[in-house]
Formats: C-alpha cells, sequence, structure tokens
C-alpha cells in the first residue's frame, strides 16, 4: 500500500539480476568442468582403446617377422622355375594367413600367379584384382612415422629400415600413414625397404598385400586372407575382462567386426572415444561406448553441490537484503505518509475558521461606514490576508487529493476574463504593497465550459509566484485571448526569470529554481504542479514560455462550446 | 664213397642257398616295420572302355576308405571346441536340449582328450578354456550356468573356437571345433563366402569345423561353407531333441578318425585336361589335379569325382589316364604314409562294349553328384523368386534321377528323385524355409559324402 508498482519492480530487479548473473556464471562454470570432466573421460577410454591397438599391432609384428623370416623365400634364382611353382602353391595350400602368392621379378612383371592356362581360375582372379597395383595405377600407403627412441617397437633384424617398424601408436600422436608419392610402384617401394604392406579395395572389401625384397632383386608376396586374420585378431582381442561399457571394432564401412563388454548401446548411441587401428588396418576403427551408469559414476563431482549450495547462500542474502530495504522503505513512506495526513488533517480544521473569519470580515466590511478609511484599509488587509492563508490551504488540499487521485474539475460555462479579474482583484492590495505594477488585457469574452475555482486557483499560484519571486521586475502582465480552438491566459513579468536547464522542472512538487534565488522566501513548492495538475483537469494545459526577459506562463484551454453555449 | 660225398656237399651247398632264400623271404614278409592298417586308395573312371575316335568327357572318382579301427587300439585322443550359441532367439528348450547335448559329449570323451567351451552372443564368452578332461563336474557346472541374451556373433565365436583348439595343436590329436548355432550371423562378417574362408583357413591348420543349425531361423548357406570348405559334417536339428542324436553322430565321426592330412595328388595324361571338380574343390594346374581331405573316418569313404576331357584316340589304344599319389597321417601308426594308384583306358569302337564295361558306382555317384548341381540351381533359382522354374528344375532333376536309377538299379538315386520331388512341392510360403535347409544339408551330404 505505500508501496507503488514501480518500487516493487526496483526491489525485484536488485534481487533477480544479480541472481541470474550468477546462475549463469555457475551454470558457466559448470559446464566448463563437464566439459573437462567428458574430456578426462574420453581420455581415459582412448588409453584403453590404445591398449587393445597395441595388442593388434603386436600381432601384426609377429606376422611380419614371421612371413619375413620364415615362411617368405629370402632368394628366388629363377622367377619362372616351375619347382617355384609348385613351392609357392603349396606355401598357398598349408598356410591359413596365406589367400595368394605372388613374385614380382625386378623388371616390374608379375611372375606367379602365371599368365598361362595353368594358373587356376582363383589366380586368375588374383590377377585381375590386383592388375592396377602393378600398373602403378593404385594409391599405395607408407607406414607412419616411428615416434623415435621407442626401442620396444623396433623389429629386430640387420636391414631394417626405421619406416617399416610397425609402430606401437604412442598416447598423444595420431599417426596416420601418409600418401606414397603418386606413381609409386611396389618396386619403387622396394628400393628403400625391406618390406611392406599394401591395403586396397576391391569389390567386397579391403585386400591386404604383404610383400618382401629378395636378395636378387625380385619382390615376393602373399595376398593376405583377411578373414584369417581377422579371426586371429579376433582371439587375441579380451572376449571379457571390461566391467562395464563396450568395445566395438569396426571395417570401413562402420560395419562392427568384433565387440566385447557387458553394455548393449542404444539404437543411436555416439561412441565416448574412438581410435584408429595400427597401419596397415588403418581403416579399421575402435570404438568404446560407455552406458549411462559410467558416465554419470566419471562426470558426477561435488562441485555442482557447491555451486548450488552458493547459489542459494546468494540468493537468500539478496532477499534478506531487499526485505530490509523495503522495510526501510516502507517505513519511511509510513512515516512521509502520516506527515502529508497530518499537514492535510490540519488544512482541513484551518479551512472552517478561516471560512469565518473571511465571512464575519467582509460582513464587517459592508457595515462600516463608508467613510471609516482606516476601518476599510484595516479590513482589507484582514480579509486579502485571511484569502491569502485560504489559497494556501486550498492548494494543500488540492496536492493532497491529487496524491490520492481525488482531484477533480468542476466544469461549468465560465467567463475566463471575470476569473481572472476576480483574482487580480483579490491580490492588488499585495502587488500594490510590492510596487508591482499590474497590466490587464482581456481578449476572452466569449465564455467556455471549465472549472472556474481551478482557473482561479492556477491564475493565483502564478500571480503568487510573480508576487514571491518577481518582485524587483515590478511588472506583471495577465492576458488572455481567444482562437476557434482555445483560451489562454498569460502571465508574465519582468523579473529574474527561469533558466532554461530548470525548464519543465519547476512543475515539479517541491522544486526550488535554486537556494540562493529563493533564500528567505517563504512558500510551499507545490503552487506550480498543483496549477499543472488543475490545468490538465480543466481540459488544458500549463506550460513556460520561453521569453528574453522575466518569466512568462501560458494557461491553455481547449475551447469546447457546445450548441447550447452558442445559443446562449 | 665218394658219390656220397658229392651228395653230401650239394646238400650241404643247398642249405646256405635255402637259408638265404628263407630269410629274403621273411624280410620280404615284413616290408614295414609295424603291420598298420592302411587307406585303401581306388581310382575308376565311368568307363573304363571308351568309344574311340570321339573326344569327349569322362567322370575319374578317386576314393579313400579309412580302415576299421583295430579292436585293441587306443583311439586317437581329441581335442574339442564346442561353440555353442546362446544369443536370445535359443531361449527355453533349445539352451537347455543345447546343454544336455553338449554336457554328453562330455561324457563321452576320456581323460586324454582335451576340450573348450565357448559361447557366444552378442559377445563372446570362453567358458572352459581348452583344457584336458580332468575335472568333468567343474566344466559340466560351466555349461549348466549358460544363459540366453543378446545378438549373434557367429564369427567371433568360430575364432575363439579356433583360437582355443590352436593351443593344443597336434598331428596326432583329431583338431576339432563343433559350432551349434540357431540363428542368422550378425555381429563380424556374416556373409557365407567369408564364413567359408574361415573355414578353409581353418582346414588348411588341420583343423575341422562341424556346424549344426538348429531350428529354421539359422542360415543354412553360412554354415554349409564353414563345413564344407573345413572338411566338416553339417547336420540339421529341426527341434531340440534332434539335438542328442546329431551330436552323438558327429561325435561318432570325431572318435574314428584313422587318416588325417590326406593330400591327392594326380596327375593325368599329357593330352588329357581336367576339367573341374564334381563335389569338391579341386586345385586344376594344367593336367594336375590336387585336392586334400583333413581326415577320414574308420569304415567310410570320401571321394571325389573329376570331370576330364578325353581327346579321340583310335581304337584298341590305351591310355594311362591318371596317375595317383596320396599321402596322409595314420594315426595309428603315427607315421606319414604313401599310397599310390594308376588308371587305364582302352578304347573300342563298339558301343555294346563301352555299355557292358560301364562302372555302375563311378557312374552312380556321378550322376548324384550332377543332381546335386542341379538342385543347387533350383535353390539358386527359387531365393530369386522364380517360383516355377525352380519348380521345373527340381521335377526335371526328379525325373532323370528316375530313369537313371532305373538304368543302374541304384536305390540311392530313386531316394534323391523322390527328394527332389518333394522338395518341388514345397517350394512356397513357410514351407520354404525348411525345404532350403533340407536341400542344403542334402547337398552337403552327397558332395562330402556324410554319413549321417
Amino acid at each position: 500500500m505505500f508501496v507503488r508498482p514501480r518500487q516493487i519492480a526496483i526491489f525485484l530487479c536488485i534481487v533477480l539480476v544479480p541472481l541470474a548473473i550468477a546462475a549463469w556464471l555457475g551454470l558457466k562454470v559448470a559446464r566448463d568442468e563437464q566439459q573437462v570432466g567428458r574430456h578426462q573421460f574420453q581420455s581415459l577410454l582412448e588409453g584403453r582403446l590404445r591398449d587393445v591397438d597395441s595388442t593388434i599391432a603386436r600381432l601384426i609384428q609377429d606376422i611380419e617377422r614371421q612371413f619375413v623370416d620364415q615362411i617368405l623365400p629370402t632368394t628366388i634364382d629363377d622367377t619362372r622355375a616351375p619347382a617355384l611353382f609348385d613351392e609357392l602353391r603349396r606355401l598357398r595350400r598349408t598356410n591359413l594367413m596365406v589367400r595368394e602368392v605372388f613374385v614380382l621379378d625386378k623388371e616390374g612383371g608379375l611372375t606367379f600367379p602365371p599368365n598361362s592356362a595353368d594358373a587356376s581360375p582363383d589366380e586368375r582372379s588374383f590377377r585381375q584384382r590386383t592388375d592396377a597395383i602393378w600398373r602403378g595405377r593404385a594409391v599405395l600407403y607408407e607406414p607412419p612415422a616411428t615416434a623415435s627412441g621407442d626401442e620396444r617397437t623396433q623389429v629386430q633384424g640387420p636391414e631394417r629400415s626405421p619406416s617399416t617398424s610397425m609402430a606401437l601408436i604412442r598416447p598423444g600422436s595420431e599417426a596416420t600413414p601418409t600418401l606414397a608419392e603418386q606413381g609409386d610402384t611396389v618396386l619403387a617401394l622396394a628400393e628403400h625397404r625391406l618390406y611392406g604392406w599394401i591395403s586396397w579395395y576391391w569389390a567386397e572389401g579391403m585386400h591386404l598385400l604383404f610383400w618382401r625384397r629378395t636378395d636378387e632383386g625380385h619382390v615376393i608376396g602373399v595376398e593376405v586372407e583377411r578373414i584369417a586374420l581377422l579371426a586371429r585378431i579376433i582371439a587375441k582381442l579380451p572376449a571379457a575382462g571390461l566391467d562395464d561399457g563396450r568395445v566395438v571394432l569396426i571395417d570401413s564401412r562402420g560395419h562392427p567386426m568384433h565387440q566385447w563388454g557387458p553394455y548393449e548401446p542404444t539404437d543411436g548411441q555416439t561412441a565416448a572415444a574412438r581410435s584408429p587401428v595400427t597401419y596397415p588396418l588403418h581403416a579399421w576403427r575402435l570404438l568404446h561406448y560407455a552406458s549411462p551408469a559410467q558416465t554419470k559414476a566419471f562426470l558426477a563431482s561435488s562441485l555442482r553441490l557447491n555451486l548450488i549450495l552458493g547459489f542459494v547462500a546468494l540468493a537468500v542474502a539478496l532477499l534478506a537484503m531487499a526485505f530490509m530495504f523495503y522495510r526501510d522503505y516502507a517505513r519511511r513512506m509510513r512515516d512521509a505518509a502520516q506527515r502529508v495526513n497530518f499537514v492535510t488533517q490540519v488544512s482541513h480544521e484551518l479551512k472552517t475558521p478561516l471560512t469565518n473569519i473571511r465571512l464575519y470580515a467582509e460582513l464587517l466590511d459592508t457595515e462600516l461606514d463608508e467613510d471609516d478609511e482606516r476601518g476599510h484599509k484595516r479590513l482589507s488587509v484582514i480579509i486579502a490576508e485571511s484569502q491569502r492563508l485560504t489559497r494556501l490551504i486550498n492548494n494543500i488540499l488540492a496536492f493532497s487529493r491529487n496524491r490520492k487521485n481525488r482531484l477533480e474539475a468542476n466544469k461549468s460555462l465560465i467567463h475566463i476574463d471575470d476569473v481572472v479579474a476576480s483574482v487580480l482583484e483579490q491580490f492588488a492590495p499585495a502587488l500594490a504593497a510590492r510596487d508591482i505594477e499590474t497590466v490587464f488585457t482581456p481578449g476572452a469574452d466569449t465564455p467556455i465550459h471549465s472549472d472556474a475555482d481551478a482557473v482561479g486557483q492556477i491564475v493565483a499560484n502564478l500571480v503568487s509566484n510573480v508576487e514571491k519571486y518577481a518582485a524587483d521586475g515590478k511588472y506583471l502582465r495577465v492576458s488572455t485571448h481567444q482562437s476557434a480552438h482555445s483560451t489562454s491566459v498569460r502571465v508574465s513579468d519582468r523579473g529574474p526569470g527561469i533558466p532554461v536547464t530548470h525548464g519543465d522542472k519547476v512543475f515539479r512538487p517541491f522544486y526550488r529554481v535554486s537556494d540562493k534565488l529563493t533564500d528567505g522566501v517563504t512558500g510551499t513548492g507545490i503552487g506550480l504542479s498543483i496549477a499543472r495538475e488543475l490545468a490538465r483537469l480543466s481540459g488544458g494545459r500549463l506550460s513556460l514560455v520561453p521569453s528574453e526577459r522575466g518569466t512568462c506562463f501560458e494557461l491553455t484551454l481547449d475551447r469546447t462550446i457546445t450548441n447550447d453555449e452558442e445559443r446562449a | 664213397m665218394n658219390r656220397n660225398a658229392n651228395y653230401l656237399g650239394r646238400t650241404l651247398a643247398i642249405v646256405p642257398l635255402l637259408s638265404l632264400l628263407l630269410v629274403s623271404l621273411v624280410h620280404a614278409d615284413s616290408p614295414k616295420r609295424d603291420s598298420s592298417p592302411e587307406v585303401i586308395l581306388d581310382i575308376d573312371v565311368g568307363e573304363p572302355v571308351m568309344l574311340a575316335n570321339r573326344g569327349q568327357k569322362a567322370y575319374v572318382k578317386i576314393s579313400l576308405t579309412g580302415f576299421e579301427l583295430p579292436k585293441q587300439t587306443k583311439r586317437t585322443s581329441v581335442n574339442l571346441a564346442l561353440v555353442l550359441d546362446r544369443s536370445s532367439s535359443m531361449a527355453g528348450d533349445k539352451i537347455e536340449k543345447a546343454k544336455h547335448a553338449a554336457m554328453m559329449v562330455l561324457d563321452r570323451l576320456g581323460k586324454d582328450d582335451i576340450v573348450s567351451v565357448i559361447s557366444y552372443d552378442s559377445t563372446v564368452d570362453v567358458l572352459v578354456p581348452a583344457t584336458k578332461v580332468g575335472n568333468r563336474n567343474a566344466i559340466r557346472e560351466r555349461i549348466a550356468a549358460l544363459q540366453p541374451r543378446g545378438t549373434t556373433a557367429l564369427f567371433a565365436g568360430v575364432s575363439h573356437g579356433i583360437e582355443e583348439v590352436s593351443k593344443f595343436l597336434d598331428n596326432n590329436r583329431v583338431n576339432r571345433v563343433i559350432l551349434l548355432s540357431d540363428g542368422q550371423a550378425n555381429v563380424g562378417p556374416s556373409s557365407p563366402n567369408e564364413l567359408g574362408r574361415l573355414g578353409a583357413a581353418a582346414g588348411k591348420n588341420g583343423i575341422t569345423v562341424s556346424t549344426i543349425g538348429l531350428g529354421l531361423g539359422y542360415n543354412e548357406d553360412l554354415m554349409t561353407q564353414l563345413a564344407m570348405r573345413s572338411d566338416g559334417n553339417h547336420g540339421f536339428a529341426e527341434n531340440a531333441d534332434q539335438l542328442a542324436t546329431i551330436f552323438n553322430y558327429e561325435l561318432g565321426d570325431v572318435l574314428s578318425v584313422v587318416a588325417q592330412d590326406v593330400v591327392i595328388e594326380i596327375d593325368f595324361d599329357r593330352y588329357v585336361r581336367p576339367l573341374r571338380g564334381l563335389n569338391r574343390e579341386i586345385d586344376i594346374h594344367g593336367n594336375k589335379a590336387l585336392v586334400s581331405l583333413n581326415q577320414l573316418y574308420a569304415a567310410q569313404q570320401k571321394y571325389f569325382i573329376i570331370e576330364v576331357d578325353v581327346p579321340a584316340t583310335k581304337p584298341g589304344a590305351k591310355r594311362d589316364l591318371a596317375r595317383v599319389a596320396v599321402n596322409y597321417n595314420n594315426m595309428i601308426s603315427g607315421k606319414r604314409h604313401k599310397l599310390n594308384n594308376r588308371l587305364d583306358v582302352s578304347f573300342s569302337k563298339s558301343k555294346k562294349d563301352v555299355a557292358k564295361n560301364e562302372n555302375r558306382t563311378v557312374m552312380v555317384a556321378a550322376l548324384e553328384a550332377v543332381a546335386a548341381d542341379n538342385n543347387r540351381h533350383a535353390l539358386t533359382l527359387r531365393d530369386k523368386g522364380q517360383i516355377e522354374a525352380a519348380e521345373r528344375v527340381l521335377v526335371n532333376n526328379a525325373a532323370t534321377l528316375e530313369r537313371q536309377s532305373k538304368k543302374y538299379k541304384s536305390k540311392r538315386l530313386r531316394s534323391y528323385s523322390e527328394s527332389n520331388m518333394v522338395d518341388s512341392k514345397n517350394l512356397r510360403g513357410q514351407k520354404w524355409r525348411k525345404t532350403r535347409k533340407k536341400m542344403r544339408k542334402k547337398q552337403h551330404t552327397i558332395d562330402t559324402q556324410q554319413s549321417f
């Protein structure tokens, strides 16, 4: 009741805005920490995947070693000898990792499998699907560079060149195979390397070749039976050993080839971590799925709880503060209201006695002798002063009623000139006492629809102000005009004037232009504000007119003439 | 008395001669130090007397028959991996019967055998890593605890089975994986071709994979390819009650292996061209052919038929058609043995001669193999949705077989004719699933001469 909606809005802002900022900051911190947590989780899972990958890498190394040291012949005297063919065919029949065997002589021609009627359908099909490689039209990849100093990964042997070691991919380094130079053939690769892998795509998927250089500079190799390799990898990978989550080994097309772990990922779930498989299976990937329980357990932190507690504490503090301000404010508003009430009450009490004083003074005035000059003079002072008091009380009461929105206008048909004239008559003694020359130029004889008391009070307040502040100008001029649409009353003086900077502010209640100016002058400070409000209620407005010298106020009343008025 | 001395001298001279003879006879009597039984190698041709002056095709049948296990000998120890499907489709009766069958297998194994049990659903579980069949109860417990769940990682299951067997891989053991599945493989490689390649790879190492399909939901192409390429058996159990029987048959074979790692090389005459193998995969290079079998079972004959091109030959001539050399691991002697045989054909202008000398056994086997090929063709047509065409092929096949069964008085051909007729009537709707599995099983049985 003592608090206006605007105040409530301000209080809410004071409480809510800092809370909102705190909440936003808190969320940001919590989210950042989640991010960090997620990254750590991801790193942990990636580490596990790299462990798995190193198992695969070791198997690949073992296979390499077997091929280079034991299985593939190191020398070939005649690349077309039938005995060689028999031996190679036997190798193919007995070694499960070997799908086909091939021999490239040092001129680059494929001598085995032979391009003759002797060849079996399988051998012919091998020639067909590897044709692009021998012609140098396939894209070949070099293995990734080894991380230097990693002794464990170096394959023992006399002729190993560094780039052929199967690097165990160290944590933190994504070693990807690099593209061999365009147009490189296997022979070109064999010139600076002892052995290597080639993977390429044909029909149903990925194919793998392993080749080794012979002492004479020929190349002998095998097409690896990919299925057998996969079976061996699967057999080496853990069948169990994961207490939660799931790891999946996928091929280049994203199809799962093997998986383990108790958790079954939901449809559309993305892997929490992924890692490529070691060369030459670099098209394969290892994915780690985390169960919700796992993720939650890892990411749960006390930070969130702390943030929430802090937030709550801040909210409580702010609310307490706001509440205290509110109480203080309310108290002061109450006190102010009480004071206003008191003043209004006093004015009310004063009004009746004052009316009596005026009444009896005016009666006495009529009953006095005509030639009792002194008596009349004395009575006129009493009447003028009591009128002034009345005006003051009216102003106060009007102010109070305005604040309670109970100020009303009582409209009737009035002659503005008459109203102005009666006001000036009231002030005449006071103005004369101050030596203020008064000029009245009437010009509004057509009656208009307005509130006589209100207009009177407005003019009275303006004139009173001139008397109080502009007496030095010794001049007061009141003029009225009338046009088709409005009636205006101008009150101007030649006093010190009101500086532009104060402009509209003078109409605010209790506003003083400057203390210096009004030092020693009394007054409630509500005159102009009341006058403006009354002007508005009467259907017009009161404004300060810019003038070169002194002050000029203009009261404008919109003229509303009814048919009755016209006839009248 | 000079004549007497001469007589004595001559008699005395004969003694050392006689004894020499005896000794050499004795030596000749024992060609091998041990008297282990031998596998019997036969090579025959459909028409031992061929029509002269005409290039023509001929069917050459090479057969190997395992010998009976001598009564006193210990049978070969076994290195066996049981790979059991525990996907959710196995729930209920199926998993119970499977567990029961597995335990029955366990009961028939001895202390010296090695067993491992692998179960798979969407992941693989090595229930019992390869171990000697010592503590049977512990193994039984693990099998009993199997519960169904998840999808089917068949490839991974078989891979682990092969790995477990490889741990104790031994020439002197029977190295075997038995796979039981009731569903489609859906994790990992799952095409028949890929599983076939896995089978071939296992076979190269001497590991045979036998497959048993349960119910109507398993992938028969995949299962037969896997078995075929690794020289294993394939069984079709329509419902879980049949599992025990089939496992028993399979184990019967496993426990009766008499020869392993059988390599057969055939050298044909220079002008004779081998075209293709009818029922098994044959490596043909020029005029050499190469086949290998993982094992031979006691008293069972395994054969393969090669179609060859014989050029026109003058009447009265003889051709050294083929020479075959076999070497294998004899499980009784523990050594590698060699066998040899050869085949001649002669040529005649008289058709009656040709007909009179026709080798009925070879012809029946060859015709059955050809019919199996036709049966396969009908299956492919039905897969493409061409039901009427498939029906026609099967009906024709049945009719041809019927005719041939009369000509050669063959019960085998008659029974396969009936089988084709029944198949032709069951190609539509729900019946097709069962028919397809039956057809695949029968094709496999004919091609591999499976005993059950």
